[in-house]
């Protein structure tokens, strides 16, 4: 194996500030029984413990360990290893056998990993095990969705107005306690629910609100068993309990030409969200892809609205409009689809309500409308309906583009408003 | 959709909702559970609620009744919303049709790129968008829609930018910056003068404002802005007098003497010497009169050819003199040289012409007193008189005289003056004279001239942005060469070579 080269240790370092740590312990001082040979690299490290970190680099991977609590992955000590190593210098010498247990290390792995590339589908799993993770998960949540029973008749017994009154360090013992209890999904509406309540002008109708559909939440978890399948997707998304992807991958995928109808990109200050709804050109059904970052962190870049994707979409389990996933990598058919015929504003309300008949907890439905005259705060249909529009990144944009003439708009409709995401336009920019 | 927000509806069983809850019971009991849920089911009942058609649990807690209540209630409300019928007047009228021609694509791509890239460098930016927006102005070509926002919000930020983004908006434009506050810049094209004048209070108005309310309107309608000022005459303090008076500086004439006869009494110092300087720009003004009157005596021709301007200085002035400016003297002046300066400031040219047989420029040129020749200075600027400032710019540099000159003759004197200057201070402080665009003689004497002074970093930004305005762009090769020296991106001098070569590309873009 050649020696690497500076960028490419550069190149392996997981952030910047990894490199830079890595870097001040690039010197002998803190190192021992270091040695290289053609294909691995090892030492130990004085960190601030008693016991020195076992490091270890397999240069083929690359692959790293080291026996340090860092998260990061290679962590900085294996950075440092590797630039004393490509420094030379001699503080790592070559020599002709192995450090014993990195060479055992790198044998399992490399056993693993053959393993993996013949056998991978089949990866035996202990049904008993899986059924008794399930079963500890399932304990768990119950007393979590029992503590939030409890939770919400003190608040009602109390009175809202004394939860008025709690600090937001409140509602996020709350939240905590609820992911303690592998219910992120209803931590973060107890967690949102704080910040509206301290935020909003009509707090205590929405926190009456709120507070009903996580008690229809809880009712429904304890009866879960009556539930039929696409209800209890439903209620599993609510709760946060996430279907894996592979799971959703090998089932209920359907292969089509997806339009690209809009995509809408929130930030929390936690998380970044990109939402994508795509059109079935063939049945016409619509679907949302969901993408994750967290800060900082690159999210895909958006797909163009009005590009038409050739893709095996899969769909997660659950109510119109289903979350789903690229199951193929999407390839581009064309860019200038127009929109699908929209209706009314009252049409909209419809299906909005129809969806929330289905599943209670639904945040949002994607809404085609015609003859919709866009300004930067409402959107006005032919009937002459109005709806505010929720705040956008750029509400301007839509406007310049429109001029308040009625054009067919795609967008979101919420509970506070319309979202309004794409405009059909013509392939100068200028909307017809 | 026919019923109002709120009512209940459910697609379970709809009938039966519109029958039993007629408009407005579900909002009363919503109401009413809101109010048990603010101070807690422990002290109020939960209200009983409307004909179910879901039977309450009988053996639930008052704490569960209500959860159930507002479980039932928000779904019920939720799902009743209807969007709202529009105000009559409140619809907003859409853009009328644009009436300029749209830009071809690659001017399109280029103001697209200017927006949000610009290959010339922040610090030019604007200037690369000035000339695109002009050019499209030129062609009678509008701004593409989907650059509108990022132009309205450049131009917000570049208060430069504005008077050029204004003829390329088209309606479309104009439309959606009268719909954003913070456009109004551009909206508002109808108002140029702001707000008109509240005259019921105006004497309670900062005296700040109510100066720039006079410049306003001394533009349009002189007389009544003095009139707004002789209003409170009586009453304002004597720093609002001084700046109340002060802005009738535009639009000034012999219409405005009266009130400045009366200011030359006023108690205050500060409004008399703005009264001075008022009546120095008036040579018809019986003031202007009484100084020839005072002036003339103390001027005569000396020389062999009578060529030489001797002055006199002049003696104790009397009362009306005093009255005319020739009062107190500001500490370290010679009082009579001091005298001289405000007689030669205020008195007519014709005193000089008459009483010495010489015309303007031998005037200027026989005259030794430096005190005379500031008060001929302060005349030709406060007159704008085009011949005194030739005569007087005969004699030495001076950046104030040039603006009064015709344009071809402040190119002349420009390009003199840069002969000369060997700091870049001082080239800018000339070349910023020089009316634009500028000659390729005029840009290669420029660019000469800044090759052969020293280039101080700090000093080259706004020398540069006045450049990039200006310089013709066959100017480039030589800026380029002089750039040479400083090769980093960002350099002032390389980002001037880049905008003067993307300029003429804008011309293509648009053909």
């Amino acid at each position: 194996m050649t020696r690497w080269s500076l960028q490419a240790v550069e190149r392996a370092a997981p952030d910047a500030a990894s490199l830079a740590a890595g870097r001040a312990l690039a010197a002998p001082g803190p190192w021992s029984e270091t040695g290289s040979t053609d294909a691995l690299v090892w030492g130990r490290c004085q960190g601030s413990g008693a016991t020195p970190y076992q490091v270890s680099v397999d240069l083929g991977g690359p692959a790293y360990r080291c026996t340090c609590p860092s998260r990061k992955f290679p962590c900085k000590h294996a950075i440092a290893l590797l630039l004393l190593w490509v420094r030379g210098g001699g503080s790592i010498t070559d020599v002709a056998e192995a450090d014993p247990d990195t060479l055992s290390w790198a044998r399992t792995r490399a056993g693993r990993t053959a393993e993996a590339a013949t056998a991978r589908p089949a990866r035996p799993s202990d049904p008993a095990a899986k059924a008794k993770r399930l079963e500890e998960r399932l304990r768990l949540m119950d007393g979590g969705v029992e503590d939030l029973s409890l939770w919400l008749t003190d608040l009602v017994r109390a009175g809202t107005v004394q939860a008025k009154r709690q600090p937001l360090s409140w509602w996020d013992a709350a939240a905590a306690r609820l992911v303690d209890s592998q219910l992120p999904g209803l931590a973060e509406r107890v967690r949102e629910l704080g910040s509206a309540v301290n935020r909003r002008d009509d707090w205590a109708d929405h926190l009456l609100g709120e507070l009903g559909r996580l008690w229809t939440a809880a009712r429904a978890w304890r009866r879960r068993h009556e539930l039929d399948d696409r209800t209890l997707a439903d209620l599993r998304t609510c709760v946060g309990w996430t279907v894996p992807t592979e799971e959703v991958r090998s089932a209920d995928a359907v292969d089509d030409h997806w339009q690209v109808l809009g995509a809408h990109r929130s930030d929390d200050g936690r998380l970044q969200q990109q939402r994508t709804w795509l059109r079935a050109v063939g049945t016409g059904e619509t679907v949302l892809v969901l993408d994750f970052a967290v800060r900082g962190a690159p999210l895909p870049v958006a797909r163009l609205a009005g590009s038409v994707v050739d893709a095996t979409v899969a769909r997660y389990p659950g109510s119109w409009p289903r979350r789903a996933l690229f199951a193929t990598e999407p390839t581009l058919i064309t860019t200038d689809h127009p929109l699908p015929p929209g209706g009314t504003l009252g049409q909209a309300f419809d299906t909005l309500a129809a969806a929330w008949a289905d599943n209670p907890w639904a945040a949002r439905v994607p809404v085609v409308l015609s003859e919709a005259a866009l300004s930067a705060t409402q959107v006005r249909d032919g009937t002459g309906s109005t709806v505010p529009l929720l705040p956008a990144e750029d509400p301007w944009r839509l406007a310049a583009l429109t001029g308040g003439r009625p054009v067919t708009v795609c967008g979101e409709l919420e509970t506070g408003g319309f979202r309004p995401l794409a405009v059909d336009l013509d392939a100068t920019g200028e909307a017809r | 959709m026919t019923a109002s927000a709120g009512r209940g509806r459910s697609r379970l069983d709809r009938t039966h909702w519109d029958e039993s809850l007629p408009d407005g019971r579900l909002d009363r009991w919503w109401a009413d559970l809101t109010a048990a849920a603010l101070v807690g089911t422990a002290r109020r009942p939960v209200p009983a609620p409307p004909d179910w058609p879901l039977e309450a649990r009988p053996d639930a807690s008052p704490e569960v009744a209500l959860l159930d209540a507002a479980a039932v209630g928000s779904a019920l409300r939720r799902a009743g919303a209807v969007p709202l019928p529009a105000e009559a007047d409140e619809r907003t009228l859409p853009a009328a049709p644009d009436v300029l021609t749209p830009p071809p694509a690659r001017a399109r791509q280029l103001l697209d790129l200017l927006l949000t890239q610009p290959p010339v460098g922040a610090r030019l930016a604007p200037r690369a968008i000035e000339a695109w927006l002009r050019e499209a102005a030129r062609r009678g070509v509008r701004v593409h829609h989907a650059s509108l926002v990022p132009l309205l919000e450049v131009a917000t930020r570049t208060r430069e930018l504005r008077e050029a983004v204004l003829p390329v908006l088209d309606s479309r434009g104009a439309w959606l910056a009268a719909a954003n506050p913070a456009w109004h810049w551009a909206g508002a094209r109808s108002m140029p003068g702001g707000h008109p004048v509240d005259r019921g209070r105006w004497a309670h108005l900062p005296t700040d404002r109510r100066a720039v309310q006079v410049r306003v309107l001394r533009a349009t309608d002189p007389g009544d802005a003095r009139t707004l000022v002789e209003s409170t005459w009586r009453s304002d303090p004597a720093a609002a007098r001084a700046d109340l008076l002060g802005a009738l500086e535009v639009g000034l004439s012999l219409a405005d003497e009266p009130l400045l006869e009366r200011a030359l009494n006023d108690r205050s110092p500060g409004v008399r010497e703005v009264a001075f300087g008022l009546l120095d720009g008036l040579p018809g003004s019986a003031r202007a009169l009484r100084m020839g009157a005072l002036l003339a005596p103390l001027l005569s021709t000396t020389g062999l050819l009578r060529r030489r301007v001797h002055v006199e200085l002049p003696s104790a002035p009397s009362q009306s003199a005093v009255r005319d400016g020739l009062g107190a003297v500001p500490p370290g002046r010679s009082q009579r040289g001091f005298w001289l300066q405000r007689l030669a400031a205020g008195a007519p040219f014709e005193t000089w012409t008459r009483a010495t047989g010489l015309d303007p420029r031998v005037v200027v040129a026989g005259l030794e007193d430096a005190d005379a020749l500031a008060g001929l200075r302060a005349a030709a600027v406060a007159r704008h008189d085009a011949t005194w400032a030739q005569a007087l710019l005969d004699r030495g540099w001076d950046p104030g005289l040039v603006r009064f000159l015709p344009p071809e003759e402040v190119t002349a004197r420009v390009l003199t003056r840069v002969a000369v200057v060997t700091t870049a201070p001082d080239l800018l402080s000339a070349i910023r004279l020089a009316p634009a665009p500028w000659s390729d003689h005029v840009s290669t004497t420029v660019v000469a001239r800044l090759a052969a002074v020293p280039r101080v970093p700090h000093q080259l930004p706004d020398l540069v942005a006045v450049l990039a305005d200006r310089l013709h762009p066959s100017a480039a090769p030589a800026v380029a060469r002089l750039a040479a020296g400083d090769d980093r991106p960002e350099a002032p001098l390389s980002q001037l070579a880049q905008h003067l070569t993307f300029v003429p590309t804008l011309a293509e873009a648009f053909s």
